[in-house]
């Protein structure tokens, strides 16, 4: 017997946005919020769902995300019947390929989704911040009947040519996709999460499959052309706290709105339901010193701090030396401030050293990303 | 170390008073985020010990809840493993519930094929031991069974409960007393006993016909005293901290507190990892105007207030306006604001609300009960 919903999360996007951060590492296993890291969003939004089978697409430096991703016990993906599998490009009868675009990814996979045997597909994106339970959603999908049911975002129209825009009729059935379009008619965004009937999706990949044409891209070329015959296709609204985290500046962002002063009740709570699972490394006790000052942060286990914090995110195995101070900052596991340092506005990449009495970015009013490879250059 | 089958034996364990009345001192809080029994289990990971049994006399729920399985501390839970050892006609009689008729209840060890050597861990001490190099020691010696011992200062003050050994100039145990309130620097036994497993079988079918209450520390005397052969001692040099009342577990939680600021190696290494079950809990977060100092804090803790000189475990909320000071607070507390402990060990759940004081005097600490309401 098959199962009802099979996840692919699409996780082989390099984020070059995101510069040194993701020179070794893909976007979705760059760190956030002092412990997880980008994809624990997608993978605990599929386990709270109750989807007990997930395929995770890696290309992109996908060392780090595939040994992260494991067995996915993290997120508890080792019970019975569960499922979680890294499926990075591979050789085949046909020869060795890329994943081409998003639809190749998933179509270079059919054959572990014919294993699966589902009767529904969720696909979506492994970079993006927000919690949920896709239940809502499936149930859309099945009871509106739809070939492929697309969850949007009400996005300021001012800002929806940045985004791809969905045209819906009064009963918000999908009418017109348009990528990126220069003068939107709707505000209604893509957030690039998708339900597929699997039928529909499986014939929709083989054909694309066979246009040389083609991009191989859900937004570009399945959606227009399952629109154009005619196949339903339906709009979810998405409600609650969503955030693409692909500039330095946007992860910067989303990161302080962590923090105790920016928490509003639309953000990120970790602890609440659904919770965000993640992994907990074998850390020390965190341990705040006799001379340290800590002030509206969120600080994980591990982290030893004996100088001044305020309005940051720290990971485990940081070390914030006497006399060091650190500011609207998010520095990721085993950072080093050394004393008499000064920190502002700052992302600092996993590793990296800060030489005492070092002042970085300092009344700049701009977000600064430094990362280890500094300290081999010096 | 396949050769070696680790049971670590909670009927040795001290009790903590009023902390270990609901649950076993194996699964009481330790440093915001272990309990004792994962010193324990760390130690015998770290040494390569996979092939575990967990000695279990009460509280059964408590420490079962805490383990859950194996795979937070094996390497890996398919070629280790452990068992859980339960005297069921134990929990019924409480005067037969002894170790060795536990041994007795579970004796699957005896038949396991790849082991010839039989350890006995203890928890209640805190130090870190290579379990490798205590079994090679053994079997260098050519003795049937040995112990392991240590040279402590104020033994009569800080290890009284334990029994003291003299050790001869061959290394062997030469006589073994119970630690008198007088005694200064003394020898004394860790607990930790290595036998070669055909001779602990053998002595298993011999203590059935000596007593049906008799209990290791029994047996090891019984050996010392009247059998053919001899215990030998392996010394122990290594940093220790014994717990063995509510006074001590405070004492021991400051002590280790303090010793994270160097990381003292004694205590804590990169090499030498405590392992724990986790909770999936967020990292710490701290309000805008809190004032932490001097502290250790596990990860689900929201901080609005003063803390100093304390231990917060998982999920504790101080909220703006709450002082906690030289005070070891359990998971999932709440402290509200107004409220200002100090010199105070509080069991989880508890709310502290509408008490503006909670404060121990000079040589007191208060103790307040799981789930109170204060």
């Amino acid at each position: 017997m098959g199962r009802n919903v099979v996840a692919m999360i699409l996780a082989g996007g390099k984020g070059t946005r995101l510069h040194q951060l993701t020179k070794k590492i893909a976007k979705p296993a760059v760190y956030f919020g002092g412990k997880y890291r980008i994809i624990d969003f997608s993978l605990s939004n599929v386990a709270n769902s109750a989807i007990d089978s997930c395929g995770v697409l890696t290309q992109y430096e996908s060392v780090v995300l595939n040994n992260y991703i494991g067995n996915g016990s993290k997120w508890g993906f080792d019970g019975v019947d569960s499922t979680c599998v890294a499926l990075a490009p591979r050789q085949t009868e046909s020869g060795a390929n890329w994943y081409k675009g998003t639809a190749d990814a998933i179509y270079q996979n059919i054959d572990f989704l014919d294993e699966e045997d589902p009767k529904y597909v969720l696909i979506l994106s492994g970079d993006h911040i927000y919690k949920t339970s896709y239940d809502e959603m499936i149930r859309l999908h099945t009871e509106s009947k739809a070939d492929c049911t697309i969850s949007v975002l009400e996005v300021d129209i001012k800002e929806a040519s940045r985004f791809g825009i969905l045209e819906v009729d009064s009963n918000d059935v999908i009418t017109k996709f348009v990528e990126k379009p220069k003068e939107p008619k709707s505000n209604l965004a893509s957030m690039g999460v998708y339900i597929f009937t699997y039928k529909a999706l499986r014939s929709a990949l083989i054909e694309d499959h066979k246009d040389p044409n083609s991009e191989n891209d859900f937004g570009k070329n399945i959606i227009p052309k399952m629109l154009k015959e005619n196949k339903k296709l339906v709009a979810y609204r998405f409600k609650g706290y969503w955030r693409d985290v692909g500039t330095v500046d946007s992860l910067h962002q989303a990161n302080m709105e962590l923090l105790p002063s920016k928490r509003t009740e639309d953000t990120i709570h970790f602890d609440e339901y659904p919770k965000v699972f993640s992994e907990d490394t074998n850390s020390l006790p965190q341990f705040i010193d006799k001379k340290a000052k800590v002030k509206d942060s969120l600080i994980n286990q591990g982290a030893r701090i004996f100088g001044d914090v305020s309005e940051s995110v720290i990971s485990n195995e940081v070390m914030i030396e006497e006399g060091a101070k650190v500011v609207k900052s998010v520095l990721m596991p085993g950072v080093i401030i050394r004393k008499g340092a000064y920190v502002e506005n700052a992302i600092l990449g996993p590793n990296t050293v800060i030489k005492e009495k070092e002042e970085i970015n300092k009344n700049t009013g701009k977000i600064v990303l430094l990362d280890y490879e500094r300290n081999l250059q010096q | 170390m396949k050769n070696t089958v680790a049971l670590i034996n909670l009927y040795s364990t001290p009790e903590f008073g009023l902390l270990t009345e609901k649950r076993p001192a194996a699964s009481t809080t330790f440093l915001g985020r272990y309990t004792f029994i994962d010193f324990a289990l760390s130690n015998l990971t770290n040494s390569g010990v996979d092939n575990v049994g967990i000695m279990i006399k009460n509280y059964s729920r408590s420490i079962i809840k805490h383990i859950r399985s194996d795979n937070a501390y094996l390497k890996n839970p398919k070629t280790g493993f452990f068992q859980w050892m339960i005297h069921e006609e134990g929990f019924h009689n409480p005067f037969l519930n002894t170790d060795i008729n536990n041994l007795r209840a579970n004796d699957y060890f005896l038949y396991d094929k790849d082991s010839k050597y039989v350890l006995f861990v203890p928890v209640g001490f805190v130090m870190k031991v290579d379990y490798r190099k205590v079994v090679e020691e053994h079997i260098k010696s050519n003795k049937k069974v040995s112990v392991l011992y240590s040279e402590v200062e104020n033994a009569g003050k800080d290890y009284l409960g334990l029994n003291k050994i003299t050790i001869n100039a061959l290394g062997n145990v030469q006589k073994v007393d119970k630690v008198d309130p007088k005694d200064k620097t003394v020898f004394i036994s860790l607990r930790t006993y290595i036998f070669d497993k055909d001779y602990l079988k053998e002595c298993l079918d011999l203590v059935k016909n000596i007593s049906n209450v008799y209990n290791m520390a029994d047996l090891m005397t019984y050996i010392q005293r009247y059998s053919n052969y001899e215990i030998h001692g392996i010394k122990f040099d290594g940093a220790l901290t014994y717990v063995n009342s509510l006074e001590k577990y405070y004492e021991a939680t400051m002590k280790l507190k303090d010793n994270l600021e160097n990381l003292n190696e004694d205590y804590f290494s990169e090499d030498w990892k405590i392992y724990t079950r986790t909770h999936d809990t967020r990292p710490v977060l701290y309000g805008p105007n809190c004032d932490v100092v001097d502290s250790v804090v596990a990860n689900g803790c929201s901080v609005y207030g003063k803390v100093k000189n304390s231990v917060l475990a998982r999920n504790v909320v101080v909220e703006e306006g709450a002082t906690v000071e030289d005070s070891i607070i359990f998971s999932d507390c709440v402290i509200k604001s107004g409220v200002h402990l100090k010199k105070v060990v509080s069991d989880k759940l508890c709310v502290f609300a509408n008490k503006n004081e909670v404060c121990g005097a000079k040589n007191e600490i208060i103790y307040v009960p799981q789930g109170e309401k204060i």
